[in-house]
């Protein structure tokens, strides 16, 4: 597990250097401005194609096929995405956190939703997109993907309409303090880590029955 | 004990079979599989490496079963693919670094030496390696674990005479340890016939033969006649010509004192396959 999360540790540094800039490019100008929930959510958003970008470039060099020939089970190739996707998820959640610190313009409510949306942002979509990956590559994987996002958005739009949250309306957001809403927070919070331990499993055995030509 | 014994292995695909595959390689051995393009080389190992599930048969590999933890029998396996697979941005010493942890017997002092032997720069990506210098770090990673079997799958295709008689004779050493052996496929069957102290000859997923290459070469030879003079029986192959005969014959068909000339593994393979079509 150690030589995969230090070989994609690797790749992140080689490949996706940019996404960590843009992260904090986007929290930076939520901070400067008024809260805007695309540029809060963004960095969720983009941390949340990093396993799947890490085994887009896997197949493309044909690493895929060198670590079936190597001492290491199917089992800890899926776990080493999955966990590449939590630590991912952390930088993004530690990030925002201190940008919600340093904005005192949140409320204690306010900054929990935030947490818990980017959390669930993080989550979701590898979660749905990753089973599709492992059983189909990141060809059809990818297609998967784009639905999950078109999925998610759709979701998000109608969870955020009936909580009369609007992303381009700030003051909608930044007026979102409702105590009562926590445990719906939470509960999506939870549906989320479910979720993507469930896909985790699945992932596990659609790739060990995976036959890697 | 043999290195490696498979027996009735069969996997069907679409519009190909590998057929009831039957190979032993015994321990201290070079086994070298000939094939053309599609023949099944790398299906037979991605089948032992249980990377391909097989529709019938048995994999042993050191005298192990390879559906028993397969994981634990690969530390004793150095493979080299015909694409190496290592990720491109990644430098030798990275590689290294990443090969530590997944080898429990990983020695960095043997890759660090044959980094060295190689000429391979530490600190240069995959992705500016030529050909020949990828295959020679995916070599230096099979060596540097104390593997018992080497499993080549094409690796010399594509490279420079002198890299491939560089990879040939670093391929010799490995097996100066008798417990050390080599399964490599190729369809350059030149740098087999060189390396391999056993021979298969893989046509459509069908074994051709298997047989030990010196006994081979001196129990067949190419006998020019005419037509009418060809033996009744041993006869490999024949190709008929307005200007007389050609034939692959066993030498001890043929009346003794009859000229036979040497027959190369590429000719012997070459006909072989055209007589199986």
């Amino acid at each position: 597990m150690k030589a995969l999360l230090r070989k994609d540790f690797y790749q992140l540094r080689a490949y996706c250097k940019s996404y960590l800039l843009i992260c904090a490019v986007f929290l930076g100008v939520s901070l400067a401005g008024e809260g805007n929930l695309f540029f809060i959510t963004y960095p969720a958003m983009l941390c949340s194609l990093i396993p799947v970008t890490l085994q887009t470039y896997d197949e493309r060099g044909k690493w895929d096929a060198y670590v079936g020939t190597l001492p290491v089970t199917r089992a800890r190739l899926v776990s080493s995405k999955y966990l590449v996707g939590l630590c991912c998820s952390g930088i993004v959640l530690a990030l925002l956190a201190l940008v919600l610190l340093a904005a005192n313009r949140y409320t204690p409510e306010l900054r929990l939703f935030l947490l818990g949306i980017t959390f669930c942002l993080s989550l979701v979509s590898p979660a749905f997109c990753l089973p599709f990956v492992f059983r189909f590559g990141t060809e059809k994987g990818r297609m998967a993907y784009y639905f999950s996002i078109g999925l998610f958005f759709a979701a998000s739009y109608i969870l955020a309409d009936s909580l009369g949250i609007s992303a381009a309306d700030t003051s909608a957001i930044t007026s979102w303090n409702r105590a009562a809403d926590a445990p719906g927070l939470l509960a999506a919070c939870l549906i989320c880590a479910a979720a993507y331990i469930i896909s985790w499993l699945l992932s596990i055995r659609i790739y060990q029955k995976r036959e890697i030509a | 004990m043999n290195a490696l014994e498979i027996r009735n292995l069969t996997r069907h695909f679409g519009d190909f079979t590998l057929d009831s595959l039957n190979l032993t390689l015994p321990g201290g051995c070079i086994l070298g599989l000939i094939g053309e393009n599609g023949a099944g080389k790398s299906t037979t190992i991605r089948l032992i490496l249980g990377m391909l599930r097989p529709d019938g048969g048995t994999v042993t590999i050191l005298g192990r079963d390879n559906r028993d933890n397969l994981a634990l029998t690969k530390q004793d396996i150095g493979v080299v693919l015909d694409e190496v697979g290592i990720p491109e941005c990644m430098t030798p010493k990275q590689v290294g670094r990443v090969m530590a942890d997944v080898f429990t017997r990983w020695d960095a002092k043997t890759y660090g030496g044959l980094l060295e032997r190689f000429s391979l720069p530490e600190n240069k990506k995959f992705k500016e390696f030529s050909r020949g210098m990828k295959m020679k770090l995916g070599l230096a990673v099979a060596l540097s674990h104390q593997a018992k079997l080497l499993i080549l799958d094409e690796a010399t295709s594509g490279l420079d005479p002198v890299v491939r008689d560089e990879v040939v004779s670093i391929l010799s050493e490995f097996t100066r340890d008798e417990s050390h052996s080599i399964l490599i496929s190729s369809h350059i069957v030149s740098d087999l016939e060189k390396l391999c102290d056993y021979v298969a000859f893989l046509h459509r997923g069908k074994l051709l033969l298997c047989e030990e290459k010196d006994m081979l070469l001196s129990e067949y030879g190419i006998l020019h006649c005419r037509p009418e003079d060809l033996p009744e029986t041993g006869v490999l192959h024949k190709k008929l010509s307005p200007y007389g005969a050609e034939a692959i014959v066993r030498r001890d068909a043929v009346k003794p004192g009859t000229a036979l000339s040497p027959i190369s593994m590429e000719e012997l393979f070459v006909f072989m396959s055209k007589e199986a079509k």
